[in-house]
């Protein structure tokens, strides 16, 4: 279940990370090292960032997806795993498929894809090389895996043929080969996926039977050739059965034609590869056969990984056996192995009995104290020292084994002891009043509700293990309910209060602060009893131990022991069954081989046991046999209270084995001598631990798994330095903080504001002078006179400046708020690069310069678009494929540099490639195709301009378009882009030696450098971005070429446009003849605007207009003035069109006499609107 | 004419409580010319009298231009102009500025006068005649509503701003 509240931020957070691994993937997969071990361990901190928060939140399959992808990481860096191009790629795969997953959580808040396959894919390369451990050469890793698919393809699912179990001999096979076998594989397959489709609705069956066998019989070479003998059989077998089919086509019959399906089948199981990416694109059409096929293999995959991931806590537990003695932080939590539960199949029964045979054994704990000195005799013969390991052992190992390490927040971890203890006690209050008769459906939901509250911190936390317990007790509680539901009236106390006690039992902390509140009466008792045992503070109220001790504690079980008739059936038949065992129990005390009657699963369980138990050293040296009754009588236990019904407590009652094995139980329980005298040596422990794991076959296996323990704990230390170094990178961070983007957008604006009101200051400074200067001229008002006047202007003006310096510094802050290292959107491109080399079989090196230019969060998003375009184009068109660039004399790689830096007010960012450059012949030959240009035009263009061509919508000099580039759209929606930007685009190229694009762009998009002008009575600001320079330019400086008039700048001819003329504005034509001209260029051209007036430089904040007078009218904002007037912010390039298009009509008129037609024509127009 | 507004006004009163209240609809009356217009009260933002407006070249010409209205630009249409109404009379001197939200577009519209609040309720509207109502394409109109002596005309703001403006922007541009 998503938790949806928490999406949004684990989306935000899942981004950047799956940003950060990808750079990092892709930086490991030009080097192919994992000595980077910094890199690794970058990509490993994302991993594990993601799977943290996706478990927090509730996402399942990133979760999943991504602890796989974590396991691969790890064994990678460890070195168990070398890393190969197959490997690499099914990191990027896993990323690209978090990446959809995020997207998909994003947009419908659920998870759509699967992962299944990827998990299975890498889980296939770690299990590969758990097998080939001793060979980890490059070879097994890649081809290795794969071949460790096919084993698994085949032997999870259909044993029947077996298809391909000789070829994963040959270790040392080609993996050139073996790609080229896939890739015809992946083409043939789908291929006849599609034929079988066809077949079902095909008239001509025969025909399309005849392509399939050609189809197979290619795969079949390829087969036979790669020596695969298996494979090589189920072609022969499938064309056998196509020819079949077609006989029986020909003789008129209607075959059965199902069995392609099962043929395509078996293959994609074998080869997974195959069907890559597209499967899920066409498995709809390929009808459910295949569908159903998948469901089961994943189903089975994750039956599979369940156990996989079984085995490591296992492997945990199973350690200690080894390494007991060792070290007390190997001594794992019994949550472990209630997790390990959870997977297997009769999942609850193990739980119970491992439960109850925890329980039992605090049980017996309890009872050691109130019995007598025995026990604490016992204990003190271990040694004071072992005691204390053993406290100590409990008393942190939960902290040491879960948290990874001490540097861990232990502010968070008081948080969670806190809550941790609130659940329990809540849970606990739940029992009391369960006990005192209250609704028992009511209080099982409130606990079920309390664990889910437990398991979700414990989940935040990370505390997997713990995670696993809850969820098992959850279950639990769920039974219970389903239980009441079905009309039953189970006695949950007791199953209850031992996941409670096993909690206490790992987390004494709680109990501690309990003790000190006190608030819980009903287990104070048994926790005094256990003060000695700050390890094993529990009171079982499901062991047999317990009815003894615990009779004065509450009624009910007092009603229980004695067998009464209470309200609670249920628990009646239970204890009475007890009861009964005890009876027996007492008969039987004399035997003493019931240690032998033990079965061997029994004693494996021991093992489990054991190591179950933090406080386990105590109760384990006193008595192999205790042990063994313990997990005996817990078994039985177990049976007795999961069944409420009395069958099943017949079972337990009647069997042979269990009765021997309470008696054990009983023994102690009942009889502290006879505790005593069982009680061998510590020595001895070790021996019977031997001679245990001598005869189960299982305990083997968990030694075997001992050494998956060695490494899991490597990993725990790793993953400890891992937090260390998180830690310390999170301290460099730390003083960032996440902001909504409007909070700043309103700042920015306020700021802006303060910038108008700053202008209006220095205006009313201005007015005053003004007024000084009339008061000293017309009224005859003395110098002297006026003198506080002119101190008061003087003083305002300072005020100004100061405002002014305030205000500016303000604005800067702010603006840097917003402004981003232009880093954030150069990261964005190795990935795109890379895909695209691959995709054009370049080979293409990027380059990235100054990412650490800041820039405006704003801008950098609109550069997106336009940078992949301009990258597109270099890769696909400028770079040339290696054979060319060699014979150009170029390296092999071609080279592709994104640079970022400042130039005064602006950034600027070039893109460079030493590619072939712009062909200008075939610029030339489009562009007259296209009838964009006219051939007198071209003759007479410059080089430069000729470039520029490129840039008009629709241009493209591309043959065809290929997948990523060629259609004409891209440097038009770069220029449109640009230019929004208030920026400009320039092109240089060099024929055989590159291309270079450079795009100027303002710092940000709010606050603009503009030149202020006026015309007529309107003010008007033109971005200095567009502004080249300003002239002043006499009228007979003007000629008129075809009705254009044009002045001489530098040698060349500019054309200029009147403002007044383009806007319609009266103005009284300048007497002087002289004029000002602001030049004005477009990034592709440059002309002259002719205005009345230059205003002077000023900052101003662009307001955005209503759509209807931004359209075509060539303003792209307004701006407000120190007086609260409006000026509009000419939009440059679109006013230059306005304005040729102004031109060529008024040309048009002039030539053609049109005129007053046309002005008719438009009024008319006018008028019916 | 303040009477037939008081009329109006307990005549709204009384079917007010005939019929509850949510029927009930408050326009702001305004007049161009001689006419009656109304606009729902829920759309109005401000009325401002007489601002500096900055003409927008280039821009259809029913646009007067643009405001700062404290900050924000917005755009203020003639809607003498815009609705082709009365054409030869001058604007009035003094003219009024409704600024109105429309679908979140806040833009003003100058008017002769704006009268005052009238409440109607919302089946006295009646949908728009056949005929043209004072010389005024129906389209733009949402209804009519008889206030006693004079119709009051209830403007679709929404066609207002969007209905022809683009085909009168591509007429401009065609010119």
């Amino acid at each position: 279940m998503i938790d949806s509240s928490m999406l949004p931020d684990f989306i935000v957070e899942a981004a950047e990370h799956l940003e950060v691994m990808e750079s990092s993937l892709l930086r490991l997969e030009q080097g192919y090292e994992v000595t980077d071990k910094e890199l690794m361990d970058e990509i490993f901190r994302s991993i594990h960032s993601i799977k943290g928060a996706a478990q927090f939140v509730g996402i399942e399959r990133v979760s999943e997806l991504s602890h796989k992808l974590e396991n691969l990481l790890d064994l990678i860096r460890r070195g168990e795993i070398t890393l190969s191009p197959a490997i690499t790629d099914l990191l990027i795969a896993g990323k690209d498929r978090l990446t959809l997953l995020v997207d998909e959580l994003e947009r419908t808040k659920a998870e759509e894809t699967e992962v299944s396959d990827l998990v299975e894919q890498v889980r296939r390369v770690i299990e590969g090389e758990d097998v080939e451990d001793d060979a980890p050469e490059e070879t097994v890793s890649g081809s290795g895996a794969a071949q460790e698919e096919v084993l698994q393809g085949l032997g999870e699912k259909e044993e029947q043929s077996g298809l391909l179990t000789e070829e994963n001999m040959s270790d040392e096979f080609d993996e050139e080969l073996y790609n080229i076998f896939l890739q015809q594989l992946k083409e043939n397959i789908p291929f006849l996926y599609a034929q079988t489709v066809e077949l079902s609705i095909s008239v001509d069956k025969q025909d399309v039977l005849y392509r399939c066998s050609d189809s197979i019989k290619s795969l079949k070479s390829s087969a036979n050739y790669m020596g695969y003998e298996k494979l090589t059989q189920h072609y022969s077998n499938w064309q056998h059965a196509i020819d079949n089919a077609v006989e029986q086509l020909s003789s008129g019959k209607m075959p059965n034609l199902n069995f392609m399906q099962d043929y395509i089948d078996e293959i994609i199981r074998s080869f997974p590869q195959a069907m890559e990416g597209y499967s899920y694109d066409d498995a709809d059409e390929l009808g459910d056969g295949h569908q159903d096929e998948q469901h089961e293999t994943s189903s089975i995959d994750s039956a599979l990984n369940s156990i996989f991931a079984d085995e490591d806590p296992a492997g945990v537990s199973d350690s200690p056996v080894a390494h007991q003695e060792e070290d007390s932080e190997d001594t794992p939590e019994p949550e472990e192995v209630a997790g390990e539960g959870i997977d297997l199949d009769d999942a609850l029964d193990t739980i119970f009995s491992d439960e109850h045979g925890g329980v039992s054994d605090h049980g017996e704990n309890a009872d050691f104290q109130s019995l007598g000195d025995e026990a604490s005799r016992a204990e003190h013969s271990l040694g004071p020292v072992i005691k204390e390991e053993a406290g100590n052992a409990a008393e942190t190992v939960p902290l040491e084994y879960e948290l990874s390490d001490d540097e861990y927040d232990e502010e968070l971890i008081s948080i969670f002891l806190k809550k941790l203890k609130g659940d329990i006690e809540y849970i606990q209050t739940q029992i009391a009043e369960y006990l005192a008769g209250a609704d028992i459906r009511k209080i099982l939901e409130n606990c079920h509700d309390a664990i889910g509250r437990l398991s979700s911190s414990a989940n935040y936390m990370e505390y997997m293990s713990l995670t696993a317990f809850c969820e098992v007790w959850q279950n639990v509680v769920d039974g219970y309910l389903t239980d009441v539901s079905a009309g039953l009236v189970p006695d949950i106390a007791p199953g209850l209060q031992e996941f409670v006690d096993k909690i206490i039992s790992v987390y004494p902390q709680i109990v501690e602060s309990e003790q000190q509140n006190g608030d819980d009466e009903i287990f104070s008792d048994a926790e005094g009893a256990d003060a000695g045992f700050d390890d094993s503070p529990k009171e079982s109220n499901a062991s047999a131990g317990k009815e003894d001790k615990d009779k004065e504690q509450a009624e009910e079980f007092e009603g229980v022991t004695a067998g009464e008739k209470t309200e609670h059936v249920a628990q009646t038949e239970n204890v009475s069954a007890d009861k009964a065992l005890f009876d027996r129990l007492s008969t039987a005390l004399e035997t003493p081989e019931y240690a032998n009657n033990v079965s061997e699963g029994s004693i494996d369980r021991v093992i489990e046991e054991i190591i179950e138990s933090p406080g386990y050293e105590e109760e384990s040296e006193p008595s192999s046999n205790e042990e063994n009754g313990t997990i005996a009588g817990s078994h039985l236990l177990d049976q007795v209270v999961t069944s409420s019904t009395s069958d099943k407590k017949e079972v337990a009652v009647d069997n042979a084995h269990t009765d021997d094995i309470p008696d054990t139980a009983e023994e102690k329980i009942q009889d502290t001598s006879d505790y005593d005298e069982p009680v061998p040596g510590g020595g001895e422990k070790e021996e019977i631990k031997n001679d245990l794991s001598d005869h189960s076959p299982q305990s083997k296996l968990g030694l075997a798994k001992s050494e998956i323990l060695e490494q899991e704990k490597q990993e725990k230390a790793a993953e400890g330095e891992q937090e260390q170094q998180s830690a310390k990178k999170a301290s460099t961070f730390r003083s960032s903080i996440r902001v909504d983007a409007e909070k700043v957008d309103f700042l920015m604006n306020q700021v802006g504001e303060l910038v108008v009101s700053r202008a209006y200051f220095a205006q009313l400074v201005n007015e005053i002078r003004g007024l000084e200067m009339q008061l000293l001229e017309s009224s005859g008002t003395s110098k002297s006179q006026l003198k506080p006047l002119h101190e008061f202007a003087f003083r305002l003006s300072e005020a100004g400046v100061h405002l002014g310096r305030v205000s500016n510094e303000l604005q800067e802050g702010v603006m840097k708020v917003r402004m981003l290292p232009i880093d954030q959107l150069f990261k964005r491109y190795p990935r795109l690069v890379r895909d695209l080399a691959r995709n054009t079989n370049k080979d293409v090196k990027l380059v990235t310069r100054g990412e650490e230019t800041e820039l405006d969060k704003m801008v950098i998003e609109s550069l997106s678009d336009p940078l992949i375009h301009i990258i597109r184009n270099s890769v696909d068109h400028g770079l040339e494929n290696a054979e060319d660039r060699l014979r150009a004399g170029k390296p092999a790689q071609g080279t592709l540099i994104l640079e970022a830096f400042h130039e005064s007010d602006h950034i600027v960012v070039e893109i460079s490639d030493d590619g072939r450059g712009l062909d200008t012949q075939r610029i030339k030959a489009k562009a007259l195709e296209r009838g964009l240009v006219s051939e007198d035009e071209l003759e007479r263009m410059p080089e430069q301009e000729l470039t520029r061509l490129i840039m008009l919508p629709g241009f493209s000099t591309a043959e065809k378009a290929t997948q990523t580039s060629g259609r004409g759209v891209g440097m038009d929606v770069v220029k449109k882009n640009i230019e929004k930007l208030n920026g400009t685009v320039e092109l240089f190229s060099e024929a055989g030696k590159g291309t270079r694009l450079r795009i100027k762009i303002p710092l940000t998009m709010a606050i603009i450098q503009a030149l202020m002008v006026r015309v007529g009575k309107e003010k008007f600001t033109i971005p200095l971005t567009s502004v080249e320079e300003t002239l002043r330019v006499f009228r007979h400086e003007i000629s008129e070429i075809e009705g254009v008039d044009v002045i001489h700048l530098r040698d060349n001819t500019m054309p200029i446009f009147q403002l007044a003329k383009i806007y319609n504005i009266d103005r009284q034509a300048s007497q002087e003849g002289k004029m000002f001209v602001v030049v004005v260029s477009t990034g592709t051209q440059e002309l002259g605007l002719v205005v009345d007036e230059l205003l002077g430089q000023e900052e101003v904040v662009i307001k955005p207009l209503a759509d209807y007078l931004r359209l075509e009218s060539g303003f792209n904002g307004a701006t407000i003035l120190g007086d609260g007037g409006i000026s509009l912010i000419l939009d440059i390039p679109e006013l230059v069109k306005i304005a040729k298009e102004n031109q060529i009509l008024r040309q048009g008129q002039r030539t053609l006499g049109f005129k007053r037609k046309k002005r008719n024509a438009a009024e008319t127009a006018e008028q019916v609107h | 004419m303040a009477d037939t507004m008081a009329d109006t006004f307990t005549a709204d009163k009384m079917t007010e409580q005939d019929e509850g209240d949510q029927q009930l609809m408050q326009l702001v009356g305004f007049t161009i010319g001689d006419e009656h217009f109304g606009v729902n009260i829920l759309m109005v933002q401000e009325i401002i009298r007489s601002a500096p407006i900055t003409s927008v070249p280039n821009s259809p010409e029913f646009i007067e231009g643009v405001i700062n209205l404290r900050g924000n630009i917005i755009p203020v249409i003639e809607l003498r102009k815009r609705l082709n109404l009365f054409r030869e009379e001058a604007a009035s001197e003094d003219p009024w500025i409704l600024i109105l939200d429309i679908n979140s577009r806040v833009t003003g519209f100058i008017v002769d006068s704006v009268t005052r609040v009238l409440k109607i309720m919302e089946d006295t509207i009646e949908p728009p005649p056949d005929v043209v109502v004072a010389g005024l394409a129906n389209q733009y109109i949402r209804g009519v509503c008889d206030i006693g002596e004079s119709l009051l005309i209830l403007l679709d703001f929404n066609r207002i701003l969007l209905a022809d403006e683009l085909n009168q922007l591509r007429a401009i541009d065609g010119d």
